[in-house]
């Protein structure tokens, strides 16, 4: 038996620091829907089990609810599975009743009883879901599945929403999920949502991870894993299927003279498909004033290259050389109010804020009388 | 460069050549009146060195003379460099120019004017315009000498120069300057001037789409939470109607009240049947009350009957003594009756004599008064009488004093007239001489001897019968007033019935000694009460007296008697009847107190006789109704019937009170059948309250349902996470913002400072040759100066702004600096002359002595030229005193 397992669609959520590229990175959210459905399609899984967070919140505007619903509705030769996580718990006249008003086709299913049953997937396999019914859950919600009964010899698949014990730290919620449960209730596959990077917790234990990224420093790529089952007691097999549009790439650079500068750039322009690439950049160390002006022009180009660009030169200390001031003036006011901006950014009696503001004036002097007069005479 | 000389013609009130002569190399002064055309020579050197020749601006032609048919001419001599130069240029009317040096002309037209500039140093500007340099600092036209001195692009480079040529160039100061000036503009784009954030600029955007943004939050947040308590309201209220609509406890609670009611209606039947019992009970009591009330009255009325009976006769044996009695007060009575009516009777004659005697001492009263009257009235008819003979004397008498007034006048005015026609007629004198006497008559008169008298009248003088003569006044209007005069006295003694004034005047005395008289008597008449006519007084009198006569007459008919007695007999008489009315009214007061207690003993007889009479009919009516009611022979036998039923009542009773008391041992209480209501009331209102519970609940399930569904429909979750990104955004936006307007700040300051710094080396050399002159007048002060030369205030005890110092200070600095700043150049080989039209305006006394010190140690480095028209004023000034010469004839 074949299904797919995704979780943590989180549709609906806002990128409100994009600008006008938010919409954009909304409907790629959606977009990876269908190419669930597509790879479900391709790879002959006739089950998509979705472990939690379909939604961001649990009040979404009318047309992020339906939103997801017609992107399955063309996959009518698809189940899909639906289980409320931690962001989008099931409570009654909540958001999943209001799903269910929508009037929902017989393709897709909705696990939203309080007490759970085990939902048969087939003749000889059934899915015992564990749905959250509020944001943080103290028990165990998978522990019924213990005693669940199931015909002999039928697939028991758990379907639940939460972090496990041994990195509860990374974990979004304190809805605790005993590792050892595919042990004591006999399951053949745990298909987890929450925790945003696919990731194998246990040997029949599985993260899918998102299908379309969303957060910086989290997972890379989309991703949905292909689950085989063989048969009851068999090791599943799994395979992680890329299926997001949006690279979500974190990196940290350490500066020193500006030497580096080129070799950075082209390190990141050899990035693969830079237009769909959300780049968070750090940037460490000291620079130059003129490695630092230069270093801004570059990022300007970088950013008009990427998706996105979010840039974090807090710990970029701009420090001027004797030629960086000479190139201010060699003498007169302007060379003296340099020195004096120096000096206050080098003076430890001053607060970090004060040396940090004089770090900037600095800059923005050498960027004023160097930079510009001799960019706009270029 | 020095001035040497000028000449113009055709210029301003200078239609005719003037000349302006003897320049010196230092201090100048040309002094004259208002109108003298001081200020049109200032303007027309700065017109021939600095304007073109064929220039026609408004300038040029407000510098020609009015009518002149001549062209504006100005010929300017200065020296520069060791040569004499001369400019001449002709403006409006064939435009000309020429420049000479040293006698031999170098240049002319358009190159004159533009040789004369690169001998001077200066350059034209764009078009037409030229920057006039250092002399547009130096050279001040009148009323600009308050003006602070601001030069242009080539006066600041010729004083920068020759800073310059002393400390170094204030190096970067323009980048300075325009980067602070780049940063200002920036922040103000942010910051008011005040450094508060500008409205509409970045800064003021970013703070109003935070707090724009963190009021969305709270607002989406608000609307969240909501939606969280209708999530836990919701799930409280579906708890309590699951628990409401369990099925067994609804059962359970029906079975209770099932019960609760069969108890009710049991115990409600217990107690209907204790009221039976007890209607019972008290309908024995009842009968047992009756029977032993008729006993009762049975027995009341034998005993009654007993008691009259005892009664009656005791009454009768009392009745006819209380009649006796009565009868015995009422002939008491009578008896005293009789005794009053006798003394009523005596007290009447007494009263008839006691009118008689009044009457009579009345009537002696006015007996007495009779004889009174009778004088009275003989002294009024005796006035009367008086009174009625004057009166018809005066009525004979028609002379009153207004006609003897009247009479005095016209005699008056007739002497008068006389005297007048005495003095103006002819006197006659006739001497009658001893011989002619009696023979000589003057009209009727016979005079003897001297005969004088005037002739007012034709007058006839006889002589014997020698001779009539007749002497006629000469006509005179007098004689005719005369002659009415004396027709009025006439008519006027007539109608007085007189014949002269004598008898009137005697008439009028008689008139008044009869007035006198009837004055006299009315007098009289007054002592006797009477004012005027007596006449009524005297008929009253009479009447009174025959009413008198009459009252005496009547009094003595009455009494009998002959005469009317003494006042002495009536006094006697009155006191005799005075004590037999106070015996009679002794007796009677007796006779009424004694009738009093009389009858007040007859009322008591009669009242305890007819009380007695009364009682005693009652007592027998009594009786005779009660034997009716109880025949004395059935008395005996009823008794006896009625004390049997008395007995069998009392069983009866006693039989229904021991029944209901054995009933209400067992029957439940008033109390156990309110605990059995209350709980059925209980459960009945637990059965309502659940009922009500379950349609409220379902209400309020309906209600958060749909304001959940609501909530969820606006995408309040969604809603709240935009507004969280949105705010977080708009807070780094500000934090950008304010950190960016930081480091801004932080960077102007500091290029500020610095500048400042490098300012205040930089315009040391300015403020060294400006010192000695500003010492003149204002020792050991300093001054501020900032970007330009500009003076931005002076530091003498404190720091003081320029701009609110007093006008006369501004103007005494402004051209002390002019006066440095020459010094400065001329120092450097760059000589300007100074010149002040009309400056120094608002020195006083001392001040103005100061700045003619600091004017005199000017002169001696470089040309100065004071215009002015207090001539008295600047004597002390010194200096070489310029002429103005005209007309002259022009070269």
């Amino acid at each position: 038996m074949r299904i797919i397992h995704t979780a943590d669609w989180q549709i609906g959520k806002v990128f409100k620091q994009f600008g006008t590229k938010e919409e954009t990175l909304r409907q790629a959210r959606l977009a990876a829907i269908e190419r669930l459905g597509t790879l479900a399609r391709t790879h002959g899984a006739h089950h998509i089990l979705v472990a939690g967070d379909v939604y961001d919140n649990e009040a979404p505007n009318p047309l992020t609810l339906r939103a997801p619903v017609e992107r399955m509705k063309p996959f009518a030769d698809v189940q899909w599975h639906l289980l409320p996580g931690n962001h989008d718990p099931y409570r009654p006249e909540g958001v999943w009743d209001r799903v269910a008003q929508l009037g929902l086709p017989a393709h897709i299913h909705l696990h939203l009883t309080p007490v759970p049953v085990p939902v048969p997937l087939s003749d000889d396999a059934f899915l015992l879901p564990a749905p959250l019914l509020r944001k943080t859950e103290y028990n165990d919600l998978t522990e019924w599945m213990d005693g669940a009964v199931t015909p002999p010899g039928a697939l028991r698949i758990g379907l639940a929403h939460g972090g496990v014990s041994s990195f509860t730290n990374e974990g979004e919620a304190a809805n605790l999920i005993d590792i050892a449960r595919p042990g004591k209730a006999r399951l053949d596959y745990l298909a987890l949502g929450d925790w945003h990077r696919t990731r194998q917790v246990a040997p029949a234990v599985w993260y899918a991870g998102t299908p379309e990224p969303g957060r910086a420093g989290g997972q890379e790529h989309g991703t949905a894993l292909l689950v085989e089952l063989q048969g009851p007691g068999a090791p599943p097999s799994v395979t992680p299927l890329p299926a997001g549009t949006y690279r979500w790439l974190t990196r940290t650079e350490r500066l020193a003279d500006g030497g580096e500068l080129n070799d950075l750039d082209q390190r990141l322009r050899d990035e693969q498909d830079l237009s769909r690439l959300v780049l968070r950049l750090r940037l460490e160390g000291t620079l130059p004033l003129a490695a630092h002006a230069d270093l801004q022009r570059r990022l300007v180009d970088l950013e008009a290259a990427v998706f996105h660009l979010e840039v974090d030169q807090a710990a970029l200390v701009a420090r001027p050389t004797p030629a960086d001031l000479e190139a201010i003036d060699f003498d007169g006011v302007l060379r003296r109010s340099a020195d004096r901006l120096k000096a206050m950014a080098d003076d430890p009696g001053q607060t970090p804020e004060m040396r940090h503001r004089a770090h900037e004036a600095l800059v923005e002097l050498y960027l004023r009388v160097v930079d510009q007069p001799t960019r706009e005479a270029a | 460069m020095f001035i040497k000389g000028l000449m113009v013609e055709g210029v301003g009130r200078f239609a005719m050549a003037a000349r302006v002569e003897g320049f010196s190399e230092s201090v100048n002064v040309l002094a004259a009146g208002n109108e003298a055309g001081k200020s049109t020579l200032f303007r027309a050197i700065r017109t021939c060195l600095f304007s073109r020749h064929d220039s026609k601006g408004q300038d040029i032609r407000d510098l020609s003379s009015d009518d002149s048919e001549l062209p504006a001419t100005v010929e300017l001599t200065f020296e520069r460099d060791g040569k004499v130069y001369v400019i001449k240029k002709c403006f409006l009317r064939s435009p000309s120019a020429s420049l000479t040096e040293n006698g031999r002309e170098v240049a002319r037209s358009k190159q004159a004017d533009e040789a004369v500039w690169d001998l001077l140093g200066l350059s034209p500007g764009s078009g037409r315009t030229l920057d006039d340099g250092a002399f547009g600092v130096l050279w001040v036209g009148q009323g600009a000498s308050f003006g602070v001195p601001a030069p242009g692009p080539a006066a600041s480079s010729a004083l920068n120069t020759a800073i310059e040529s002393e400390v170094g160039a204030l190096i970067g100061g323009e980048r300075a300057r325009q980067a602070v000036e780049d940063i200002s503009t920036e922040l103000r784009r942010s910051l008011t001037e005040t450094d508060r954030p500008k409205n509409d600029g970045p800064l003021h955007r970013a703070l109003r789409e935070v707090e724009q943004w963190r009021a969305a939050e709270t607002d989406a947040r608000n609307k969240l939470n909501a939606l969280e308590q209708q999530f836990a309201s919701l799930l409280e209220r579906r708890e309590r109607y699951q628990e409401l609509t369990d099925p067994t406890a609804a059962s359970q609670l029906a079975h209770e009240l099932v019960e609760a009611r069969e108890s009710l209606e049991a115990g409600r039947l217990s107690v209907q049947e204790i009221r039976r019992f007890e209607a019972e009970e008290s309908g024995a009591k009842r009968a047992l009350e009756g029977a032993a009330q008729r006993l009762k009255q049975f027995r009341d009325i034998t005993a009654r009957i007993d008691a009259s009976r005892a009664s009656e006769s005791a009454l009768a044996q009392t009745l006819p003594e209380q009649q006796a009695r009565d009868q015995e007060t009422k002939a008491a009575l009578l008896q005293t009756q009789e005794q009053i009516a006798k003394v009523e009777k005596q007290s009447r004659a007494l009263s008839t004599q006691e009118q008689l005697l009044e009457k009579l001492s009345t009537a002696v009263v006015r007996g007495m008064r009779k004889d009174d009257l009778a004088l009275q009235l003989k002294a009024l008819e005796r006035a009367a009488s008086e009174l009625t003979q004057i009166d018809a004397e005066l009525v004979q008498l028609t002379v009153k004093p207004k006609h003897i007034e009247d009479l005095d006048e016209l005699e008056r005015q007739i002497a008068a007239l006389d005297a007048q026609l005495s003095a103006a007629a002819p006197q006659l004198a006739v001497e009658v001489r001893p011989e002619g006497a009696g023979q000589v008559r003057i009209g009727t008169l016979r005079p003897k001897g001297t005969h004088t008298a005037a002739i007012l009248t034709p007058t006839k003088i006889t002589v014997g019968d020698l001779a009539v003569v007749t002497v006629t006044p000469a006509a005179n209007a007098r004689y005719e007033k005369r002659e009415s005069l004396h027709g009025d006295r006439s008519y006027l003694l007539k109608s007085l019935g007189v014949a002269s004034s004598a008898d009137a005047r005697a008439m009028l005395s008689k008139r008044r000694d009869l007035e006198a008289s009837r004055k006299a008597v009315l007098t009289e008449l007054r002592t006797l009460k009477v004012s005027g006519d007596p006449t009524p007084v005297i008929a009253k009198t009479r009447t009174e007296l025959a009413e008198i006569d009459a009252a005496i007459t009547a009094a003595l008919a009455n009494t009998k008697l002959e005469h009317l007695p003494s006042t002495k007999e009536i006094e006697e008489e009155k006191l005799e009847l005075g004590r037999k009315r106070a015996s009679l009214d002794a007796r009677r007061a007796s006779l009424d107190e004694t009738r009093e207690q009389q009858q007040e003993a007859v009322g008591d007889a009669r009242d305890a006789r007819s009380g007695t009479e009364s009682k005693l009919e009652l007592i027998r009516k009594t009786i005779q109704d009660d034997t009716a009611l109880c025949p004395d022979t059935e008395r005996a036998a009823r008794d006896a019937a009625l004390v049997a039923e008395v007995a069998a009542a009392e069983t009866a009773y006693q039989t229904a009170t021991a029944v209901l008391s054995a009933k209400r041992q067992t029957a439940a209480d008033g109390a156990e059948i309110e605990r059995r209501e209350a709980r059925c009331q209980r459960l009945e209102q637990a059965l309502e309250n659940r009922r009500n519970d379950l349609i409220e609940l379902e209400r309020e399930i309906g209600r958060l349902t749909g304001q959940i569904q609501t909530a969820g429909g606006d995408g309040a979750g969604e809603g709240l996470t935009t507004a969280e990104e949105q705010r977080a955004l708009a807070e780094r936006d500000l934090s950008r913002i304010q950190d960016r307007i930081a480091t801004l700040q932080l960077l102007r300051n500091t290029i500020s400072d610095c500048l400042t710094e490098g300012r205040e080396r930089y315009y040391e050399p300015v403020r060294r040759h400006l010192r000695p002159f500003l010492h003149d007048l204002f020792p050991g002060a300093e001054l501020e100066l900032g970007d330009g030369f500009a003076i931005k205030g002076i530091r003498r005890h404190r720091a003081e702004p320029f701009v609110r110092l007093s006008d006369g200070t501004q103007e005494q600095i402004a051209v002390l600096v002019r006066l440095a700043m020459a010094s400065m150049l001329s120092e450097r080989g760059q000589s300007v002359p100074v010149i002040l039209d009309d400056a120094l305006v608002y020195c006083d006394d001392d001040r103005i002595k100061r700045m003619f010190d600091a004017v005199s140690r000017a002169g001696k480095r470089q040309q100065v030229i004071i215009l002015t028209c207090r001539l008295r004023t600047f004597a002390p000034l010194g200096g070489h005193t310029l002429r103005l010469q005209y007309p002259v004839e022009a070269t």
